[in-house]
């Protein structure tokens, strides 16, 4: 057989066999609209009477979003019943009246109200127009004497996301608000449909999946006015998840008093496990006012605040770390030999190099110090040669071994890295070589170093509990509706640090000095009764270069940032401290009584005898001693 | 490779049929996503994806089709790696395990894998340098490459797609030429192992069913009995009924069904998208939209008997049988008389892998129409 004849044999063969195929379709769809015949023309009026007369209407529950609460129980976001009134305009008798006594009823525009009606009257008339959401009592009230004479006027009660605490703790726990495009795009799979609640920022939006919960449905008889006549079955919504925080109600509200009208941050930590006490960045924000739609003008005051209240400091904020960075300037020197326990150096108050003067803050200087004296009087002259014999790459390198330079993992999403320069990061991102010059000012915090509240407490917690990195963390326990614990949080140790013996014993034994000895920066930081270490540092907002320019400029943004780390405890060390008040001036006076103000908070909320027990209880926790 | 003759010949009623399909299912999916709160994203979504799909289209009309077989068995190959990362990594949707996250969107491989399937059989058969009808000696091979991916897709569960599968292997190999006696001989064996299934359920040796997912035996047991499970699975074929049937002769208008804008329906702009329609235009225009499939249809078999040649005349009976096969199975699936398969309707349903795959096969069809006149 020629390839010729084949194809042919093969033409032949599907030409016989197509028209059966042709049948299929036919007989396939014959039957179907013999189906839809059936549905719609035989049985048209029993569906009819189905769907429009006796109708069964599916309407959705709200699931009730989980509970959020501190440390100790206490309600931190909670749900409220709220009322909203919708018309219904396939019962309304006499649309124009009823419109008229609603608009009279709550307060609203009749005109406005009469439009948004007419807007939708033409399409859907069966689905319920929303006329005001969340309705005070006394409007419901009024609308209830309505009813009878207008009927279509529906009030619903639905769960409405409330911070009983207003302001506190709000750039944690977030706030809800209506899902966008975007986000019901990118979610259309998960459950999420148009007008649902969605976390925008904090807790509220990390733990959404878990705190939304799932809504319910109810299959309801309603009559042909649309008012229900029985559930015939239902699904009840299931509540979401409630979450506990590791913050404490109270330490967070007086640490919130402390910055109240200042623009800054505090950091709380547990240097045991990285659970975070108490965390603030001020000015706050009201998720209650977010949550139900903020008008424009609220939002134009917001954005243009140049106090940034919509910035998360906590994690978002990087600030110069200043003097505090003295610590691992110390600890880079100690470790690579640079220098020993006895090294000395001489402060006359400033020290030339290359062809500039770079001075100490103490401007008749401070003779000849050693580490100990370096530290506690925060000498500058003392960490320009300590950083120069210790170099910009170890330095860095001992900086990274304590965490900074990257996100700490804190659970409230869009972490700043912070920034940890070195001479290869220079010439990558500068382009340029490092000057030797700039290892300067990088030993004293200055410079490129940017660091975050939120690493600045984790950097003295990892030097309490004695190298330890934990990840930082807000979440103690998840749980479902019955109470029982879903997850916990996890207690993660990042890395450990590894150094020399004797380098932490020896910067520890400097910071107590800080606090506790004659001539100590951080002396306004003293608590009887308690064993405190601490920090200051003073962050030059304008370069050195710009010095000039910044004094005569003068007002509140000229001053430098305050910090304040610090860890402290009764025995073992059971908090480490970050505060930072921005154009606060310096640390010592500024951000240590801060401190000191929240560790005797503590310490009468009785944390320390707390702490002590649990200590005891969970012997596995690092006993970090304080040096004498 | 652009010819004067290839414009000439473009196939504009091709055209025409499926853009009228697609006007219809984007005027149901606008109103079956239409909320109080005003017109849904998901809709500019399904807007932008009819414009992706027509780009598709279009390009596969641009290269011979012969060039294209050239590559069936690397989209094969793709396709059915696809499948294996659907299990070992895919997301759950909806009960069953479908979706492959690809970081930006999400895509049905299966909706890709069957078209790759249709190219693989024309090729298959195109080389065969031998008479019909063919014998076993001659198919095993394509025999294993459809029983791959049939499995697989069982075992997702997606009993849909394993029915599609299953539907464009006998078809096309029935068209190409096989001998009707494997046939006939398959089909006997079926029903001794179906028979012999049965018989071991009956002594209690081995359930069968067991084999399937609970969903899967409950869609098919709430066929026969809605009320079983009134708020789950027979709650889409309830409620789909409801919708179809109280849209009667000329419907309820725009906009104004009530089954669908009081949101009874679930899945109304993906799988239901049907219901929508039927309801909101009634039984003349379900009728309407049959009609317009029914056309594409024959006009697909009208370009397979007028192809150029074999390959030609496989490739557009293939993408005919994918297409009839999803209408079928998806209206038979919203009129109560199949089981809830989850599969799409094909140029009205919402899903971007659905939309992409369906104009690119139809693209194809258009390809074999306007290259029947050119020889080389």
């Amino acid at each position: 057989m020629t390839h010729e004849d084949q194809g042919q044999l093969q033409q032949r063969i599907f030409a016989q066999r197509l028209p059966l195929f042709t049948v299929l379709v036919s007989l396939v769809f014959g039957l179907l609209v013999l189906r839809l015949y059936y549905l719609q023309i035989v049985r048209g009026r029993h569906f009819s009477r189905l769907a429009e007369e006796n109708r069964i209407s599916l309407i959705r529950v709200r699931a009730p979003r989980g509970i959020v609460f501190d440390r100790h129980g206490n309600v931190l976001v909670t749900n409220r019943p709220s009322f909203s009134v919708s018309l219904d305009l396939d019962a309304v008798r006499d649309l124009d009246a009823t419109v008229a006594a609603v608009a009279a009823a709550l307060g609203l525009d009749h005109a406005e109200l009469a439009g948004k009606v007419r807007a939708v009257e033409p399409f859907r008339r069966f689905e319920p127009v929303r006329v005001k959401d969340d309705v005070g009592r006394q409007e419901v009230a009024a609308l209830e004497a309505l009813r009878y004479e207008h009927p279509g006027v529906l009030v619903e009660v639905e769960p409405r996301r409330s911070y009983p605490h207003g302001t506190l703790a709000s750039h944690v726990v977030g706030y809800v608000g209506q899902i966008s495009a975007a986000e019901l795009k990118a979610r259309a799979d998960l459950g999420y449909r148009m007008g649902d609640y969605i976390g925008k920022m904090g807790i509220e939006k990390e733990l959404d999946a878990e705190l939304k919960g799932r809504d319910g449905f109810q299959q309801m008889e309603v009559d042909s006015l649309g008012r229900g006549i029985k559930v015939l079955s239902s699904i009840p919504p299931i509540p979401g998840h409630s979450v506990t925080l590791t913050i404490d109600l109270a330490l967070q509200q007086v640490a919130e008093e402390l910055l109240a009208g200042i623009a800054g941050a505090v950091v709380a930590i547990d240097p045991r496990d990285g659970s975070v006490l108490a965390a603030v960045s001020s000015p706050a924000i009201d998720p209650n006012s977010f949550s139900h739609g903020l008008s424009q003008e609220e939002w134009d005051r917001l954005s243009h605040d140049e106090r940034h209240p919509l910035q998360n400091r906590i994690a978002q904020a990087q600030y110069p770390p200043g003097s505090v960075f003295k610590i691992l300037t110390a600890a880079a020197a100690l470790e690579s030999g640079a220098i020993t326990t006895a090294t000395s150096f001489s402060c006359r108050g400033a020290m030339r190099y290359g062809n500039r003067d770079f001075r100490c803050w103490k401007k008749e200087g401070h003779g000849e110090v050693s580490l100990h004296r370096a530290l506690v009087e925060s000498c500058d002259v003392y960490f320009y040669q300590v950083g120069l014999k210790a170099g910009i790459d170890e330095i860095a390198r001992v900086a990274r071994e304590f965490g900074l330079g990257k996100a700490t993992g804190l659970e409230l999403g869009s972490e700043s890295p912070g920034l940890i320069p070195d001479s290869a990061w220079k010439r990558r991102v500068r382009k340029e070589p490092w000057y030797s010059g700039e290892t300067l000012s990088a030993a004293i915090g200055q410079g490129y170093d940017l660091v975050t509240p939120v690493q600045a407490a984790m950097l003295a917690a990892t030097v309490a509990n004695g190298g330890s990195v934990y990840r930082p963390h807000l979440i103690r326990r998840v749980a479902d509706g019955a109470g029982s614990t879903v997850r916990t949080g996890a207690v993660i140790v990042e890395r450990t640090v590894r150094l020399k013996p004797g380098t932490l014993d020896a910067i520890r034994g400097g910071l107590w000095g800080v606090v506790n000895e004659p001539g100590g920066t951080g002396a306004g930081a003293r608590v009887p009764g308690l064993a405190i270490s601490g920090k200051t540092g003073t962050a030059q907002v304008v370069r050195m270069a710009a010095k000039g320019e910044r004094q005569a400029a003068g007002g509140l943004k000229s001053k430098d940032h305050a910090w304040f780390v610090c860890y402290a405890g009764n025995g073992t060390t059971q908090v480490a401290i970050a505060v930072i008040i921005e154009h606060g001036g310096h640390g010592g006076a500024v951000s240590a009584p801060i401190a000191r103000r929240l560790l005797t908070e503590l310490k009468s909320l009785g944390y320390f005898q707390e702490s002590i027990a649990r200590a005891n209880a969970f012997p596995a926790a690092t006993d970090a001693e304080d040096s004498p | 490779m652009i010819d004067r003759r290839l414009l000439r010949d473009f196939d504009w009623v091709m055209l025409g049929l499926t853009l009228a399909l697609a006007a219809v299912g984007a005027v149901g999916v606008y109103s079956a996503t239409h909320a109080a709160e005003g017109v849904s994203p998901l809709f500019y979504d399904h807007l932008r994806r009819l414009g992706v799909g027509l780009a598709a289209l279009l390009l596969a009309t641009l290269v011979d089709y012969h060039v294209i077989l050239h590559f069936a068995w690397i989209a094969y190959g793709f396709g059915l790696a696809a499948l294996v990362a659907v299990d070992v990594v895919g997301m759950v949707g909806m009960g069953a395990q479908r979706w492959l996250s690809l970081g930006v969107v999400s895509i049905q491989p299966s909706e890709f894998f069957k078209l790759a399937l249709v190219l693989v059989i024309a090729r298959y058969f195109s080389g065969l340098r031998k008479p019909s009808p063919f014998a076993w000696s001659d198919i095993w091979p394509i025999v294993v490459a459809t029983a791959v991916p049939f499995l697989l897709v069982m075992k997702q569960p997606d009993l849909g797609t394993a029915m599609i599968i299953a539907g464009i292997f006998v078809v096309m190999l029935f068209v190409a030429g096989v001998d009707v006696r494997l046939f006939a001989w398959s089909a006997g064996g079926g029903l001794s192992v179906a028979g012999a299934l049965f018989g071991l359920n009956v002594l209690g040796v081995f359930n069968p069913l067991g084999l399937l997912h609970d969903y899967q035996i409950k869609r098919i047991r709430v066929l026969f009995d809605p009320d079983l499970d009134p708020l789950g699975a027979g709650y889409h074929i309830s409620q789909s009924k409801i919708a179809i049937g109280s849209g009667g002769l000329t419907g309820k208008g725009f906009m104004e069904g009530t089954q669908s804008g009081l949101n009874f329906l679930p899945q109304q702009h993906t799988d239901f998208i049907y219901s929508v329609v039927s309801e909101e235009w009634g039984f003349l225009g379900s009728v309407a939209v049959i009609a317009l499939m029914v056309l594409l249809i024959l006009w697909a078999v009208q370009t397979a008997r007028k192809a150029r040649d074999f390959t030609g005349s496989l490739l557009a009976m293939g993408v005919a049988t994918i297409f009839f096969l999803h209408c079928a199975i998806n209206i038979g699936m919203t009129t109560g008389i199949l089981p809830v398969v989850g599969i799409p309707l094909p140029l009205l349903s919402y899903g971007g892998s659905s939309v992409l795959t369906t104009f690119a096969g139809i693209g194809l069809i258009m390809n074999v129409k306007m290259r029947r006149y050119l020889y080389g």
